[in-house]
């Protein structure tokens, strides 16, 4: 009966398809096959890709066996593989930091390792063995809840492009310098570090994400950005440091960005930029800017409007802008004060060209906001979308605000007014 | 996008001698022959002689649809997932030609399927799926199970 049965086809498929298919098993199900066939026993032994995460072994209620499992199933998966890795992956939030980390870190090291994440439990920080400095041929690296601490001899990773630092204690200054020493470095993303102060030194940055408290940010070399999302979280003390920094933000952050496609600004990111005062004529244009997208900018601080002002009116190409407002007050400012500002402050001659979609959202209607969107309004002549979202907490306000809208000039013909409900 | 690039048709030879005639949108799907293309290579029929005439026109088919603009992604969603209704050997047939041809969706759509035929399943059921002899003795059987019992813990 065997005779007749169909041709086993898939053990005869090359090794490089084979290894394919197992790398999108679940590692545990991939070491499994290696009881099918002989040709199958150590198939799964040269994959390149290892991930691993609690689903390599049985869930129980035990979390201390969890624990001696998973420890177990990692080592014996490395001790018996064979040929290089380029890959390894390990997030579970039920290991912590532990000896065999560090074992496990000084393999990989030996095995040509490209990749590395590494993503664990919350209650301990890993102290990042010294052998991991040592990975020479590191292309991405991302590391949750560390501590590092490269060795003096540390003289950087030649080839990353890749960094992503989520919550990683900086023990003196290793994160800027870290940076600086990887040349190739294009895509650096630093979430909830400490209070750090950047100075980012990187030729071939393509992609930065920052998201924290930061006292100082400078973009000291980075002339090749495409797109930057920055988040400024505010403390006291980042607060009192802001007020005696030196030098324009806006400039350190924004001065040397000749290729930016898109800016997206979090939280306090124009009141960051505001300070350090207006940078009246800027080195650059932005020519290829066509996404901004600014969150909590306070229409009732005229250094943050200022700011927004400088950025658009410098990015001819600008296609589409999303404005949320958020000011430090509880109550919108119905009076308003220099409203003369806009005469004085806005170019004379201003025409967003290529201007399509606006988006503005938590209004109150308070008169700088208005005088806002009518300045768009009047210079964008191939608007199509205007789209206004009240705050939630405005109610009465909301006619008034429509009233007004309505009556603004507009220089698109095909410009649509979307008030949002809510 | 009503006049595209070049109108310029590619044509293809599989091993079986069956001639296909694609436009040039459809063929540069696959890498490979993109890169054919690009080099000014394509102006001559391309022989396949990897890739049988069966499974190249299944390949085109996918690569037809993947172009045409006409195809909602619903459409395609669809579509994709009764193409690889397929018994083993076209699978790995297809396998094979994406690989070769390096057509990136359709290899791993294809790779995705297999996997899926082996996750979860006992030893012997995918023994059983894919006709794999067990040639282990009973001693080798034994010292695997041992060598592997961390993964089966």
């Amino acid at each position: 009966m065997d005779d007749f049965s169909s041709p086993d086809l898939i053990s005869d498929l090359p090794q490089s398809i084979l290894e394919s298919i197992l790398t999108r098993l679940p590692i545990r199900e991939a070491v499994r096959t290696s009881v099918l066939s002989s040709k199958w026993r150590y198939r799964w032994a040269t994959l390149t890709h290892l991930v691993f995460d609690e689903e390599c072994v049985t869930l129980s209620n035990d979390r201390a066996l969890i624990e001696h499992k998973l420890i177990n199933f990692i080592t014996r998966a490395l001790f018996l593989h064979q040929g290089p890795i380029h890959k390894f992956q390990l997030c579970t939030s039920y290991l912590q930091s532990c000896p065999d980390i560090d074992q496990w870190i000084l393999f990989l090291s030996r095995k040509d390792i490209k990749e590395l994440v590494l993503e664990l439990g919350e209650s301990q920080w890993i102290r990042v063995p010294s052998c991991l400095f040592n990975c020479k041929k590191l292309i991405r690296l991302e590391l949750f809840r560390c501590e590092l601490d490269p060795p003096p001899t540390f003289k950087g990773f030649l080839y990353l492009k890749t960094l992503n630092l989520y919550q990683v204690f900086d023990a003196s200054d290793a994160i800027e310098s870290l940076i600086s020493s990887c040349p190739l470095l294009e895509n650096l993303s630093l979430s909830y570090s400490d209070s750090l102060t950047l100075n980012i030194r990187a030729p071939n940055l393509k992609y930065l994400c920052l998201e924290g408290e930061f006292k100082d940010i400078c973009l000291e070399n980075t002339p090749l950005l495409v797109a930057m999302s920055i988040a400024m979280y505010m403390t006291e003390d980042i607060a009192e440091h802001m007020e005696q920094s030196s030098g324009c933000n806006f400039i350190k952050l924004l001065g040397g960005v000749p290729h930016l496609e898109r800016l997206i600004g979090r939280i306090y990111f124009t009141k960051y930029l505001s300070i350090g005062g207006d940078p009246r004529r800027l080195p650059i244009t932005y020519s290829h800017l066509k996404i901004i997208e600014l969150c909590q900018v306070s229409f009732e601080d005229m250094k943050e409007i200022l700011v927004v002002l400088r950025l658009i009116t410098n990015s001819q190409n600008l296609k589409e802008l999303r404005i949320s407002q958020g000011s430090s007050t509880t109550h919108a400012a119905m009076e308003a004060t220099d409203l003369d500002f806009w005469e004085k402050e806005c170019p004379s001659h201003c025409s967003f060209e290529r201007l399509i979609v606006v988006k503005m959202s938590e209004m109150s209607g308070a008169p700088h906001e208005m005088e806002f969107i009518k300045f768009l309004l009047e210079n964008s002549p191939v608007l199509e979308i205007m789209s206004i979202m009240p705050c939630p907490f405005v109610t009465d306000g909301r006619l008034n605000m429509l009233t007004e809208l309505v009556r603004f000039r507009r220089a698109s013909a095909r410009a649509e007014i979307l008030f949002s409900q809510g | 996008m009503s006049s595209s690039k070049s109108n310029k048709i590619v044509k293809l030879e599989s091993s079986d001698n069956k001639t296909f005639e694609v436009e040039e949108a459809v063929a540069v799907q696959s890498e490979t022959l993109k890169n054919m293309v690009d080099d000014g290579c394509a102006n001559d029929t391309i022989p396949l002689p990897n890739v049988n005439g069966k499974i190249l026109e299944m390949v085109l088919g996918w690569c037809k649809k993947h172009v045409d603009e006409t195809v909602t992604g619903d459409e395609l969603n669809k579509y994709e997932a009764d193409f690889l209704d397929l018994d083993q050997a076209d699978l790995y047939g297809l396998l094979m030609a994406a690989n070769f041809l390096n057509v990136k969706g359709l290899l791993d759509r294809v790779l995705q399927r297999v996997a899926d035929m082996i996750k979860g399943k006992k030893p012997e059921e995918i023994r059983r799926i894919f006709n794999i002899k067990n040639d282990f003795t009973p001693e080798e059987e034994e010292e695997i199970r041992l060598e592997n019992a961390w993964a089966f813990d």
